[in-house]
């Protein structure tokens, strides 16, 4: 097995692909999905713009926090291999607008159920948390006029693979001392 | 008619000249791409809307601070026309780039005021 660490980006990323075959968009129309903070900022839309806006993150959860080790000895190099892995439990918010958002907020809900998209996360070790709270409507003012927006959140278990290289002991000394801190008796020496 | 400001702005004795950074860009894989910028230079008024401020927080001493500029030409801010898009120009004034945040087109009295924040934080 080789590592596996998926960063927030491409996290988002895949994310947003899968919405975009969910909501079968034109190359035109994948450029209404975006993640979101980017580092300029970035042009704004019209309220009859129908909008998807991606950000996802690590949450914390009892899942983080266990680690499996395994050790496998290799002989060249002379070394045990280290695998560390554990889980990553990601949070990704969908937020919607636009005159479809509330159509779109159910496809997207019901899509990322869809065995093509389940096999797309499952290769890059993701894993759908399948208990998905339903669409939130949260219209938002915005100088005078009223935008429609749902929101949604997906939770995600993500598998996180770290390699590392644990140094094998190859030789020891042992010292036989008399009494607490006394002369040495003998010594052993251990070697392959 | 009405009285047009601009030969104020155009008074060598009062103006000076900036260096603007244009922005342009598009959506690529689902993130704002932005192009190299244009270069661009303008001639107008400075002046200070804010002064340098330090703000103490937790993590370090970051400063702040604002200029208005008085141009003929209009200084964009974030877009997204249809046919021209991009994010808000960047004025480089004494060494130091500032975002522009707020445009007023009084482009009926022969000018634009803008007003531009320091981005570099510290």
């Amino acid at each position: 097995m080789s590592e596996q660490f998926i960063t927030d980006k491409q996290f988002e990323k895949i994310i947003a692909n899968i919405i975009s075959l969910i909501l079968e968009c034109t190359e035109e129309e994948k450029k209404k999905i975006r993640i979101n903070w980017p580092e300029e900022g970035q042009p704004a839309f019209l309220i009859t713009d129908n909008m998807v806006f991606i950000n996802g993150y690590e949450v914390d959860d009892m899942y983080n926090r266990q680690r499996e080790h395994q050790d496998t000895y290799e002989t060249s190099p002379d070394a045990f291999a280290r695998e560390t892995s554990y889980t990553r439990v990601m949070l990704t918010n969908i937020i919607l607008y636009g005159p479809l958002s509330f159509e779109n907020a159910q496809k997207i809900r019901d899509g990322f159920f869809a065995e093509e998209h389940r096999i797309t996360l499952a290769k890059n070790k993701i894993y759908m948390i399948p208990d998905n709270p339903s669409p939130k409507r949260v219209p938002e003012y915005f100088e005078g006029r009223w935008w429609k927006r749902y929101d949604i959140s997906l939770r995600f278990n993500m598998l996180t693979t770290k390699e590392s290289t644990i140094e094998r002991v190859e030789s020891a000394e042992i010292v036989l001392l008399e009494g607490d801190g006394g002369s040495e008796i003998e010594t052993i020496e251990i070697a392959e | 008619m009405v009285f047009q400001l601009k030969r104020v702005i155009k008074n060598r004795h009062m103006n000076q000249s900036f260096t603007v950074y244009r922005s342009s860009g598009d959506w690529v894989d689902f993130e704002w791409v932005e192009n190299t910028p244009e270069v661009l230079t303008i001639t107008g008024i400075i002046s200070i809307a804010s002064e340098k401020e330090m703000e103490n927080l937790d993590f370090a001493d970051r400063v702040k601070g604002a200029i208005v500029i008085h141009s003929i030409e209009k200084l964009n801010i974030t877009r997204d026309d249809g046919t021209e898009k991009g994010t808000s120009d960047k004025v480089v004034w004494r060494g130091e780039e500032y975002k522009v945040k707020s445009s007023s087109p009084y482009a009926d009295y022969g000018y634009y005021k803008s007003i531009a924040v320091r981005i570099k934080g510290n």
